[in-house]
C-alpha cells in the first residue's frame, strides 16, 4: 500500500521533472505537485533523493539547495527500459517472460509464407 | 532391491530419459502434461540418487547383493563412508536450496525494480494489469509476481490488430497465472549451477518452450490459433535484428509451425503411457525409503 503510493508519487514528480523545461528544486516540485495533490516537504525530498540514487535523476549545488535534472528524455528512458527487458543477455531466473524471441529475416519470410498459405482456409480468422 | 541398484536406476534415467522425452511428439501436444513429464524426471533420478545415499548412510538396506541387513559396521567402507556419503549429501541438498533461494529472491528484487522503472513513464491503458510504456521497439512481456504485470509497448500496439492483441495479452496473462516464473526459476537455477550436467540445460529449455506452448494454447482458445500464430510472427519479426541470434529464436518458428499445423488435441495413448512410466520411476526411490524405514522399524 505504502509502496504503492510512493510509486506513484514518483510518477508524478517525473512528470514535473520531465515536463519542466529547467532543472527545478525539491521545494518547486512541491510547489508544483501541492494543487493537484496535498504531499509534504520532506516527502518529495524522500521521493526525489531515491530518484536520484536510482540514477534517474540529476542533482547538483545551486547556492544553498539542490537543483534537479533528469538524466534522460521520458523517450531515452522509456527506450532503455524495454531494450534491457529485451536484450538477448541470459535470463535463467526468467525475471521477465517475454512473449518472442527475435526471428532472423529466412526465418519470418518463411513463417510469413505459411501465415498466408493458412489464411485462405475457411478455420483461419483474423 | 539394493541402494546400489535404485542408485544405478537414477544414473542411468539422468543420462537416457531426457533424449526421448525431448523427442516425444506428445509432449508439444499436451504442453501442461509434457511439463509434468519434465518434473517427474527430479525425483525419477535425482530422487534415486538421494534415496540410494540416504538408504546407504543410514543402513536402511544392504549397501549390495547379499549385504549385511542394515545394523553392523562391517560392511563396504564402514562408518567413514557412511558419514562421506551422508555430508555430501547434506551438502548438495543446501545447496541446492540455497541457490534456489537466492535466485528467487534476485530476481523478486529484479522484478520489482523493473516494475517500477515502468511505473515512472507507463500510461494508464484499458485493460486491468496491462501497463503501456511508449516505445518504438515492439514488445510485449510479463513481469511475474503478486500481483505480476504485462507491459507493452505503443509499438506493439500499434503493429498488432486487435484479436491480435488479445492472443498477446492473454499469453502473458496465461504465464502469470500459471505461475510458469517458478517452474523456469528452478530449472534456470539448475542449469546456471550445474553446466557440466547436459540434463539440466535440456530440461530448463524443455521447460521454457512447453511453458511457451501452454500459453499459445490459452491465446489460441480465447482467439484462433491462426490470431496467435500471426500475432507471433509479427513481433518476433518486427523487432531489430541481433547478431548472437539466440537459441530461443528458432523455438518461435516451431510454435507457429505448431499453432498452424493444430488439429485437435490427438490420441491421448502415448502421453498416458510416459506420464505412467515416468511416476513409476518417480516412486522407486519414495518407495525404496518407505519400505526401508518400515522393515527398520518393523
Amino acid at each position: 500500500m505504502a509502496r504503492s503510493r510512493l510509486g506513484s508519487l514518483e510518477a508524478a514528480v517525473m512528470d514535473v521533472m520531465w515536463t519542466s523545461p529547467g532543472p527545478l528544486t525539491v521545494r518547486q516540485v512541491a510547489e508544483i505537485l501541492t494543487p493537484s495533490r496535498p504531499v509534504a516537504y520532506t516527502t518529495v525530498l524522500t521521493v526525489m533523493d531515491n530518484l536520484f540514487r536510482k540514477d534517474v535523476l540529476a542533482r547538483e549545488l545551486a547556492g544553498r539547495a539542490h537543483v534537479y535534472r533528469p538524466r534522460t528524455s521520458r523517450e531515452e528512458f522509456a527506450a532503455d527500459l524495454v531494450e534491457s527487458a529485451l536484450s538477448d543477455s541470459p535470463d535463467p531466473a526468467a525475471v521477465l517472460i517475454r512473449f518472442a524471441d527475435r526471428l532472423d529475416d529466412a526465418d519470418v519470410r518463411r513463417l510469413v509464407e505459411a501465415l498466408e498459405r493458412h489464411r485462405d482456409r475457411p478455420d483461419a480468422t483474423s | 532391491m539394493t541402494a546400489c541398484a535404485v542408485a544405478a536406476l537414477g544414473l542411468t534415467g539422468l543420462w537416457l530419459l531426457p533424449r526421448p522425452l525431448l523427442a516425444a511428439r506428445w509432449t508439444y501436444r499436451f504442453p501442461r502434461a509434457g511439463i509434468a513429464a519434465w518434473l517427474l524426471l527430479f525425483p525419477a533420478t535425482a530422487g534415486a540418487l538421494l534415496a540410494a545415499g540416504l538408504s546407504m548412510a543410514l543402513h536402511l538396506l544392504p549397501a549390495g547383493p547379499g549385504g549385511l541387513d542394515g545394523a553392523g559396521d562391517d560392511h563396504v567402507g564402514g562408518p567413514a563412508l557412511d558419514g562421506v556419503i551422508a555430508a555430501a549429501e547434506a551438502a548438495v541438498v543446501l545447496a541446492g536450496v540455497v541457490a534456489v533461494g537466492v535466485t528467487v529472491r534476485r530476481a523478486g528484487l529484479a522484478r520489482r525494480s523493473h516494475l517500477r522503472s515502468v511505473a515512472l513513464v507507463a500510461r494508464p491503458a484499458a485493460h486491468t494489469g496491462v501497463l503501456v510504456v511508449d516505445a518504438v521497439q515492439p514488445a510485449a512481456y510479463a513481469v511475474p509476481g503478486r500481483p505480476g504485470a504485462v507491459v507493452l509497448t505503443t509499438a506493439a500496439r500499434d503493429l498488432l490488430s486487435r484479436p491480435e492483441l488479445d492472443a498477446v495479452l492473454e499469453h502473458e496473462r496465461a504465464h502469470l497465472r500459471a505461475r510458469h516464473d517458478r517452474l523456469l526459476t528452478v530449472a534456470g537455477t539448475f542449469a546456471a549451477a550445474a553446466p557440466w550436467l547436459p540434463a539440466a540445460r535440456v530440461v530448463s529449455r524443455a521447460l521454457r518452450v512447453l511453458a511457451e506452448m501452454h500459453a499459445d494454447d490459452a491465446a489460441a482458445r480465447r482467439t484462433s490459433p491462426f490470431t496467435t500464430a500471426s500475432a507471433l510472427v509479427k513481433l518476433a519479426g518486427s523487432a531489430r535484428p541481433v547478431v548472437g541470434l539466440g537459441a530461443a529464436a528458432t523455438d518461435v518458428a516451431v510454435r507457429v509451425e505448431r499453432l498452424l499445423g493444430h488439429a485437435g488435441p490427438g490420441r491421448r495413448g502415448p502421453m498416458v503411457l510416459g506420464l505412467a512410466g515416468l511416476g513409476v520411476l518417480a516412486a522407486v526411490p519414495l518407495g525404496v525409503v518407505a519400505a526401508a524405514v518400515v522393515r527398520a522399524v518393523g
